[in-house]
């Protein structure tokens, strides 16, 4: 009995096994001359968030349409080891260039040197390494990020005159960077209307929508005077309306903030469907996917021919379009999910599923 | 003589480990009620419970697991494969009660997996169940790319969130009443069924309980597939209260569910063990967790806390054992 169990388990493995080899896409597809010209790398952070499936797909498709590259996307999974093997493994691939986005500057550093000794160029994106002796792309997230701030203090201010902002944030757990471009940025923003503002919380939302959830309770708990809230990407900022909602809150009245105003970050399609949503308080984001990938590519393609000097620091900016329910209107949402994260349904669709 | 003198010792000692469990939550129940602001307050109450819900749900179960000696490390990935199923179901157009029952079916027989790899095939439980770790957390990564993306929260019916969030009298949160049932229900099969007696016959001495005539692959296999099964009913649970499905719901839950049974007591070779310890466990951590929250402190510092407490409870475990 015990063998046969064995047997039928081993069989089952396998079939499954290879029916998914079988579905796994294949990549050397639609090549002109049947071949790529270019071969490199990309590395995401971690490929559970919108945002960064967004970049692969964008890096991949433009690769294939201007340059007939192909790329190999690897997943680090928001870990040191995971990131640094990934690398490893496109140098063992002899990929002509490699795209690196990790918060750890002094891993991506390390990344730079190791894959420079087996003369693979390297371009870094988001957060600069600690030290500056390759290109990087960076969007421009301050800017945004202090814009969002200064609407979400308007709007509750002009909704509720006199009730000093109080701002709880979401983050990734300190990352200086992080705080000089996201938080800390929005948080200038909430003081440049209402120079009265308090910070009350700043926590690690794990990036993850359900820690964020179970943290904005206690947050709540503690200062429930909490009026603007800050997640330092949508899912975390999801997180937050998650909560909210579960304790009677989350709500806007035809985008008057009745409870609390909501920010998030990266521009995803949930995040979207919520913004747009007249009664729901999360209502501003912003994000960069298509341009940010497009910079990426033509940066490893220009040091793999030459054009980029791959040692030298040179700073692409992107600019990371800011979008909120009062100045951004549903269509050019729906415009900008279409070309960045190549959404083909309807926006308005789902802010109607997401209404209630 | 020297049988009966060891198992009222062992005994002894879970009440002596119960008792410091029970002054240690007393202590900081009292401490954060005068330091830490809005602690002592029914919201926040309700707030603690609601986040030990989904560990006490699912250890009420893991917990005869361990006193048979096994465990289980594949329930964050089940709760995850479970919630990201249930939303594509759903966003299918199935309806929701025909989605829940369907997905804990599901789970139940990731369950029936790890069980036949433990029971059957005498696969070490911590290969079996990593195995399966892996698989349902890719499967729910799998799921969300066939959705279009990276995790499913666009598209769900309206009445999605309804489940997840469905206040009893206007009070209560759902989930934990759902605790509630659990926690009872696996008292009584501890305490007053077969099952509960044979997982301890199982976990003291596995030959003699095989000789005694008792099915061990039985009781084995059911218990993974109780595990199983509640985890994906937590899944279900949990995605309707965030209202979207991500692949990377319950990180790092089995986890803090093994925490919670060890902190209860309940002994990792087996054979000892005790649900009122494991809820008692579970308390600990979901009220040192709130009050850190509460006082602000960061996470580097959250993480150290629990590092003590958990070899805090395992020195004590020590110590307690060595008297008896």
């Amino acid at each position: 009995m015990k063998k046969i169990l064995l047997a039928a388990l081993i069989l089952s493995v396998a079939v499954a096994a290879l029916v998914l080899v079988g579905c796994a896409k294949k990549t050397d597809e639609g090549y002109v001359g049947g071949k790529p010209t270019y071969v490199v790398g990309h590395i995401v952070y971690t490929m559970e968030a919108q945002y960064h499936q967004g970049i692969a797909k964008q890096i991949v498709e433009y690769g294939k349409k201007m340059y007939n590259a192909k790329v190999i996307v690897l997943d680090a999974q928001g870990k040191d080891e995971v990131a640094m093997s990934a690398v490893e493994n496109l140098i063992q691939q002899k990929v002509q260039a490699i795209s690196l986005h990790y918060p750890n500057t002094g891993l991506t550093t390390a990344a730079i040197k190791m894959a420079r000794e087996k003369g693979i160029p390297m371009v870094t994106t988001l957060i600069r390494p600690s030290e500056r002796i390759a290109p990087h792309v960076q969007p421009l997230e301050g800017p945004s990020s202090q814009m969002m701030g200064e609407v979400a203090a308007k709007q509750w201010l002009a909704a509720h005159p006199g009730v000093t902002c109080r701002v709880f944030i979401l983050d990734f757990g300190k990352f200086p960077q992080i705080e000089e471009m996201r938080t800390g940025a929005f948080f200038q923003g909430v003081k440049n209307v209402d120079p009265k503002a308090v910070l009350v919380g700043q926590l690690n939302g794990f990036s993850s929508t359900e820690k964020s959830m179970q943290i904005t309770l206690d947050a709540l708990q503690k200062e429930p005077r909490i009026n603007i809230i800050f997640g330092g990407n949508d899912e975390m900022g999801l997180g937050a309306l998650a909560a909210c909602q579960q304790v009677g809150r989350g709500k806007m009245k035809d985008g008057v903030p009745l409870t609390e105003v909501i920010a998030g970050l990266d521009a995803n399609i949930s995040a979207m469907a919520q913004i747009y949503n007249p009664n729901s308080s999360f209502k501003l984001t912003h994000g960069a996917v298509r341009d940010n990938a497009i910079a990426e590519m033509d940066t490893m393609i220009g040091m793999i021919t030459g054009k980029i000097d791959p040692k030298k620091y040179a700073e692409t900016q992107v600019l990371s379009r800011e979008f909120d329910y009062w100045n951004s209107t549903m269509e050019e949402a729906q415009r900008f999910l279409e070309v960045n994260y190549l959404f083909t349904g309807s926006l308005k669709d789902e802010v109607a599923k997401a209404a209630k | 003589m020297t049988a009966m003198v060891s198992s009222a010792g062992r005994r002894r000692s879970m009440d002596v480990q119960k008792i410091i469990l029970l002054a240690i939550l007393v202590g900081i129940f009292v401490f954060l009620s005068l330091a830490a602001p809005n602690f002592f307050a029914i919201r926040n109450f309700t707030n603690i419970l609601m986040q030990v819900s989904v560990i006490v749900m699912i250890a009420s179960a893991a917990n005869l697991l361990m006193i048979t000696g096994n465990f289980d490390l594949s329930v964050g990935s089940v709760l995850a494969f479970c919630a990201i199923m249930h939303a594509y179901l759903t966003k299918q157009g199935m309806p929701i009660w025909a989605s829940i029952l369907a997905c804990v079916a599901i789970a139940a027989l990731w369950g029936v997996f790890n069980g036949v790899m433990v029971g059957v095939l005498n696969v070490t439980p911590v290969i079996a169940t990593i195995a399966t770790m892996y698989a349902a957390r890719g499967f729910a990564y799998l799921i969300a790319r066939w959705d279009g993306g990276a995790n499913i929260t666009a598209g769900l019916p309206q009445n999605f969130a309804e489940f997840g969030r469905t206040m009893l009298f206007g009070q209560v949160p759902i989930i934990i009443l759902f605790m509630v049932v659990v926690f009872a229900v696996f008292f009584f099969i501890e305490r007053k069924t077969p099952l509960g007696r044979f997982s301890y016959a199982i976990g003291g001495n596995l030959s003699a309980a095989r000789l005694s005539g008792i099915n061990v692959v039985g009781v084995i296999v059911a218990l993974y597939v109780l595990v199983g099964a509640l985890a994906g009913l937590c899944g279900i649970i949990q995605v309707s209260r965030v209202g979207a499905a991500f692949p990377n719901l319950g990180q790092g839950l089995e986890f803090d569910v093994i925490v919670a049974i060890v902190l209860g007591g309940t002994s990792m070779m087996g054979g000892e063990g005790s649900l009122v310890g494991m809820l008692l466990g579970a308390l600990v951590v979901g009220l040192a967790a709130n009050g850190l929250n509460l006082f602000g402190v960061q996470y580097f510092y959250q993480t150290i806390t629990y590092g003590v407490i958990l070899i805090g409870a395992v020195l004590i475990d020590l110590a307690v054992h060595r008297k008896a």
